[in-house]
């Protein structure tokens, strides 16, 4: 039994290591998708924008407020909810399922006007490779509070 | 073999007036048995229906793992008295993966704070050897009316 296991241990260890890289793709093309999300919103590139997202979007913003993909991309592109710059403080992929990968962690949104400070949001998002393409498929954030006492959802 | 009895299931399920449940249902079902088991504080059942690579989203900025969360339930530092659905919307996103998205009624004590207001989350649930499972949860509070 040991001299099996010890027989398998490098093909275990091949097996793993191929895992391993299969997953730090999927994250480098889903981090990918997410810089050009990012990059064609700040641009106001509505063509490239309209590319990262899924038809079946859902956009719940920190206020509650909900966009679907036609009405997320109206608003980003409107000069008053223009962002100058988007600041990851922490950005996690977690793949869920072949194809589905989820995105977490903390951003700061600056809109460029000295009288207003940078949004800060905790997100979780939901990626889906839709015919070969990354897109976003959902998004929730929430305003960051430093935690100051446990509290409830 | 095993096709054809599948297909033959298939076919026998309808015809007795049965069929398989959809991901939605049972996606549904899960859910109703964590709110459940959240309410009652039932941490033993609650650990049943959370991955172990959760990841949980708190309205104050706080994301807790799996064993974080559990152990505030257990320890009644977070007890929920309601947790009323307003919205409640399931979409399939693979076979074994699926987003659920609304709004809640939340009446919660977290410590010596008491909410009482109504949410709009996300949640992503897992399929795990055949166990639909809480993978990752973000709300955010809703202004009042």
């Amino acid at each position: 039994m040991m001299k099996t296991l010890l027989r398998l241990w490098p093909v275990l260890l091949l097996a793993l290591g191929t895992l391993q890289a299969a997953d730090d793709g999927l994250i480098a093309a889903v981090r990918a998708a997410d810089d050009a999300r990012v990059a064609a919103m700040l641009a106001g590139d509505e063509a490239r924008l309209d590319a990262t997202l899924s038809d079946e979007l859902r956009y719940a913003h920190s206020s509650g407020h909900l966009n679907d993909k036609a009405s997320y991309i109206k608003a980003r592109l409107a000069a008053n909810t223009a962002y100058n710059r988007v600041e990851y403080k922490e950005r996690t992929f977690q793949p869920a399922a072949p194809g589905v990968v989820l995105m977490f962690g903390r951003v700061l949104i600056h809109s460029g006007r000295a009288e207003k400070p940078p949004v800060d949001l905790n997100f979780l998002a939901v990626w889906r490779e839709e015919h070969g393409a990354w897109r976003l498929l959902a998004w929730q954030s929430n305003t960051h509070t430093e935690p100051a006492a446990p509290a409830a959802k | 073999m095993r096709r054809l009895a599948a297909l033959s299931l298939l076919l026998v399920l309808p015809a007795l007036g049965l069929r398989a449940a959809s991901v939605e249902e049972e996606v549904r079902a899960a859910d109703a048995t964590r709110v459940l088991s959240t309410l009652r504080g039932d941490a033993d059942r609650l650990a049943q229906l959370l991955s172990d690579g959760l990841t949980y989203g708190h309205l104050d900025g706080r994301v807790q793992s799996k064993p974080a969360l559990l152990a505030a339930v257990r320890s009644k530092d977070l007890t929920y008295e309601a947790y009323d659905y307003l919205e409640l919307r399931i979409t399939p996103v693979s076979d074994d993966v699926a987003i659920m998205s609304g709004r809640t009624h939340l009446k919660a004590s977290a410590g010596a704070v008491h909410v009482d207001y109504a949410i709009r989350f996300l949640a992503v649930w897992r399929r795990e050897s055949g166990t639909w499972r809480l993978f990752a949860y973000q709300s955010t509070k809703l202004p009042a009316k």
